[in-house]
């Protein structure tokens, strides 16, 4: 049996897993089969986790790993766009949105990910070197790198990144 | 920046699937209730020793002052342990007695065994029960040391170590002055309030210095790279404290309080020469 607070942290995390998951293979399918095998692995590992409050971090890293297994296995990046879901969605079908969303997906997913976890998840950059197990400094450059390709202007973000 | 939030909000609306609550609340919580209690059952043997170790503490920074008399003692008089039958979750908590201190030792021995024995009651209570796997190691283990004392003054540091993987620590110091029957806390030291700025920038300064050096430690001072964006910025006016040997304050920061769990609980030295035109009197830092 596992810490029912344990278990209720990892339960309020699901939403969140499920996007993250998501944005890796762009369909439901996929995407619910990792959310339930990254909760498999990490009840499965639950001994692992040192430490209570990192159970967020931990769980993330989880998602993230087991999707980036999926993609390698399954060898189509990114097959159903994210521009599928801005056509239906007629909130945002916005051509520069889209462009963006585009230039995005053309990302390596090293990059990806940071701009995904930094921008969408609102994590802070520590956070994510927390959860991708990789030197602050690393998580900047990608950061900036990443934006850089995005063509997003960096000077909004200078004062954060630095 | 627009364009980034445009982004964001289709990332947000990603539908969630129906089923995806339904399928996790059966990976997490299986076919049980989702919430079920821990029991002490039967199985689990608790042993509880009181009074048993009547041992002198050794007062380290007492021995290596030749010639001094010394007027308070403190010694372990009680002593908490636990642990469950299979001796892989233990407890151990030394309480410190402090005798000779008038009434002001007294309502520390109070507080101090307090202390023990909610955590006590807390390690008990949270012991799984027989029939869950109870294969984890976990310790908790609370001691005390006399940093130093004099024939004024006795500072004591006691903390409480949680064990399991990795450790988690909570200290705490008691500054107490015998003679004026005083505990002191951090604002009774200084004429008015300045000293919180003073400090902070001192904290501060010396938090980047440290971040500078190569392998320094690392604190939580910029927004971007701080948990939730809380970044420190300035001391509690009560924050914790101690005055060492030399007579200097120290400023005590708990785990995670202004840092990431690795640097541990970090300390700062503040020089007297910053705190000389605001404090009260001369008789404690020096």
């Amino acid at each position: 049996m596992i810490d029912s607070l344990i278990a209720d942290r990892l339960w309020e995390e699901r939403t969140k897993c499920y996007r993250v998951a998501f944005s890796y293979v762009k369909n439901e399918q996929d995407a619910m089969d990792i959310v339930s095998e990254s909760y498999l692995k990490a009840l499965k590992n639950i001994k692992q986790l040192k430490n209570d409050e990192y159970s967020s971090t931990w769980l993330i890293r989880i998602v993230i790993n087991t999707a980036l297994d999926h993609l390698r296995k399954s060898k189509k990046f990114v097959a159903a766009s994210l521009e599928e879901e801005l056509i239906t969605n007629e909130t945002s079908s916005h051509e520069e949105s889209l462009e963006l969303s585009h230039a995005l997906e053309k990302l390596p997913t090293d990059y990806k990910t940071v701009v995904i976890l930094r921008f969408f998840e609102d994590m802070k950059l520590t956070e994510i070197s927390e959860v991708l197990e990789i030197p602050l400094s690393t998580v900047k450059h990608r950061l900036y790198a990443g934006l850089e390709k995005l063509n997003i202007s960096m000077n909004l973000f200078i004062e954060e990144v630095q | 920046m627009n364009d980034l939030l445009r982004l964001k909000q289709d990332y947000l609306q990603i539908t969630i699937p129906e089923n995806l609550d339904q399928t996790l609340q059966k990976v997490i919580y299986g076919k049980q209730q989702r919430f079920k209690k821990s029991k002490i059952a039967a199985g689990i043997s608790l042993t509880l020793i009181l009074g048993l170790n009547a041992l002198p503490a050794v007062a380290e920074g007492l021995r290596e002052i030749p010639g001094l008399r010394t007027i308070v003692d403190v010694l372990t008089l009680n002593r908490f342990t636990a642990s469950s039958a299979d001796g892989q979750i233990t407890l151990d908590i030394s309480v410190p007695t402090i005798e000779g201190a008038g009434e002001i030792g007294e309502v520390l021995n109070k507080k101090y065994l307090s202390l023990a024995e909610a955590e006590y009651q807390r390690f008990i209570e949270n012991l799984p029960s027989a029939e869950d796997d109870v294969s984890w190691h976990e310790a908790v283990i609370g001691d005390y040391e006399i940093l130093w004392q004099d024939e004024k003054i006795v500072v004591i540091k006691n903390w409480m170590a949680y064990i399991a993987g990795s450790g988690y620590e909570v200290v705490n110091y008691d500054v107490v002055d015998i003679e004026k029957q005083l505990i002191l806390n951090l604002p009774a030291l200084f004429k008015d309030d300045s000293y919180i700025k003073i400090i902070s920038e001192e904290v501060l300064r010396q938090m980047r210095e440290q971040m500078q050096e190569l392998n320094g430690n690392f604190y939580w001072i910029d927004p971007a790279d701080a948990p939730f964006g809380e970044v420190f910025s300035e001391i509690d006016p009560n924050q914790s404290f101690y005055i060492n040997s030399d007579r200097k304050l120290v400023i005590a920061f708990g785990e995670y309080e202004v840092a990431p769990g690795y640097v541990g609980t970090p300390e700062f030295v503040i020089d007297q020469a910053l705190l000389k035109e605001i404090l009260v009197s001369d008789r404690y830092l020096k």
